[in-house]
């Protein structure tokens, strides 16, 4: 009790999503609902962050039901140094879609939470310098992760290193101008993986063209949704000047598998304090099937 | 002797040279803090926004406070601009192209934000001074001579005692009128006069307005420099 006194202020919401998944001559649905809270908390440079609720998911005879922390972890910010502990996500290189270092999916929805690893984790920030370390515990296992980012007017550059089972080593750039072109590779032991994204705003709408290709198969996740593939291609429609219907468009390619996947993702807010969000996901192969899923986030807190 | 000196200051007075540095002087700022609210409309739908921030020399930052976007931060640092996600707890940044984006789907665009000193590129001529809605207005047509503005072409009605603008328009090159910004309140802070409550129409999208409303206003402050610094979006 008294370390809730301590903090100066908190904020709490409430959010539920919940997937229905349908495939083609399959007559039973898969169901997944789940309630979230969200809290976070600030005292002077110490914040708390939150996210946990209820998982329900059930698919013909399988049922699960758990309580699942996603993230729980305080972050301390000290002159340029942010340290962070707990559990808690990070993803290296660029927040992106199809971030080849993400373990977790990186499509961000409020119907998918992404669960961090414990560990901690120290980030070092000036005006065109930044070095991340993560130390994190994985299936029994301490790994260590490092990375560091240069800013130099329109050109970003980044080197990256894991230290799992294998080295892993990545090299990471971006020009940011009238286009927006990145590129990362990243290498472990003999697997080598590219992922490209050109960017462009085209008369309020921003179309990204991306590409991953790797010598090994990888998972790709996204809403209701996994697929394994080693060379895929998609573009990307986002709506920035749109605010109270918020579309979303994704069309993927894979090409490894010849399957053709088409996500439409529409957020809807309404009065001020309630996000809607829902979407469809398409696959062609190996047999048509799809997920319908609806997210509700309160944006009223407390 | 004196009727010359008179019409000499009164001529000097009503030329664009003059009035363009009077505006120039009222829009530049040493330091602000500020609190405001952003009321978004497109058609019958509503949408409030509350924000504060700080502003020194050519930076600014802003932080909202609503709930749906608690916590997002803008910073501005010379050409760039960087923005603070709350959802991921972490920095993005915005330059080139994407400045071209609106500012969280409203009628501003991140570029109308950008620019320290809109007025610097232009040079003009008065074309009418007349009455609007009340005030005594010189309207001014300005054209970009430098090719570095936003706007090719803007005409501005100037209040005649205050020097700040009622009303602008905004057009392309090719004639288009394409924004128009209209002041409901322009205040005094000692010598200087600033809009405190404006509506900004992006003509391009339908039935859409943006109107910004400074609830408090404070200029010529002290603000520490580490405001104005990346390090301020992570904490």
């Amino acid at each position: 009790m008294i370390i809730i006194l301590l903090f100066t202020a908190f904020h709490f919401t409430f959010t539920f999503d919940s997937f229905v998944t349908f495939r083609h001559g399959d007559d039973e649905a898969g169901i997944y609902a789940s309630p979230i809270l969200n809290m976070k908390a600030r005292f002077n440079n110490v914040r708390l962050y939150s996210t946990g609720g209820y998982t329900y998911y059930n698919y013909k005879e399988q049922e699960e039901k758990k309580w699942k922390l996603f993230q729980f972890y305080g972050k301390l910010y000290f002159k340029r140094f942010e340290l962070k502990g707990g559990k808690l996500v990070y993803i290296p290189g660029f927040p992106s879609l199809f971030n080849p270092l993400s373990r977790k999916n990186m499509f961000n929805t409020i119907a998918t939470h992404l669960e961090g690893d414990w560990g901690g984790f120290l980030r070092y920030s000036s005006s065109n310098f930044t070095s991340n370390i993560f130390i994190y515990r994985n299936k029994n296992n301490w790994n260590e992760e490092a990375e560091i980012q240069l800013d130099y007017g329109r050109f970003l550059l980044g080197l990256y290193g894991r230290n799992e089972k294998e080295f892993k080593k990545g090299i990471f750039g971006a020009y940011i101008g009238p286009w927006t072109v990145r590129l990362s590779f990243f290498r472990e032991d003999d697997n080598n993986t590219l992922h490209g994204m050109v960017e462009k705003n085209i008369v309020g709408t921003i179309a990204s063209l991306h590409f991953l290709h790797a010598n090994h198969k990888f998972l790709i996740h996204l809403p209701g949704g996994i697929f394994q593939s080693d060379f895929i291609t998609a573009v990307e429609f986002t709506f920035p000047q749109k605010v109270f219907e918020i579309p979303y468009v994704l069309l993927i390619y894979d090409v490894t598998n010849k399957n053709t996947i088409m996500l439409y993702d529409i957020k809807i807010i309404l009065r001020d304090y309630l996000k809607i969000e829902a979407g469809a996901t398409l696959y062609t192969k190996p047999q048509p099937s799809g997920t319908v899923y609806i997210g509700l986030e309160l944006l009223w807190g407390f | 002797m004196i009727k010359i000196i008179f019409l000499a200051l009164l001529l000097q007075q009503v030329r664009p040279d003059f009035i363009l540095k009077k505006l120039r002087e009222n829009t530049k700022i040493e330091s602000i803090k500020f609190e405001a609210t952003m009321e978004i409309k497109k058609g019958k739908k509503r949408l409030l926004k509350e924000f504060h921030g700080y502003g020194k020399g050519n930076n600014f930052l802003i932080v909202f406070t609503n709930p749906e976007d608690r916590d997002v931060k803008y910073l501005k640092l010379e050409r760039d601009l960087y923005i603070y996600l709350p959802d991921i707890d972490d920095v993005v940044r915005i330059s080139g192209d994407m400045l071209k984006q609106s500012l969280m789907g409203s009628d501003l665009s991140y570029e109308d934000l950008m620019e320290d000193d809109p007025f610097s590129y232009y040079s003009g001529k008065i074309i009418k001074d007349t009455v609007l809605e009340g005030h005594g207005v010189y309207i001014l047509e300005l054209v970009d001579t430098t090719g570095k503005a936003q706007y090719y072409r803007v005409k501005l009605f100037v209040d005649k005692t205050k020097y700040v603008p009622w009303k602008e328009e905004l057009f392309t090159k090719s004639g288009r009128k394409i924004k128009e910004i209209k002041a409901f309140t322009i205040s005094r802070f000692g010598e200087r006069y600033y809009i405190t409550d404006f509506i900004i129409q992006d003509l391009r999208m339908r039935n859409s307005s943006t109107r910004i409303t400074y609830k408090k206003l404070e200029f010529d402050i002290k603000i520490p420099e580490s405001f104005f610094s990346k390090e301020t979006l992570y904490k």
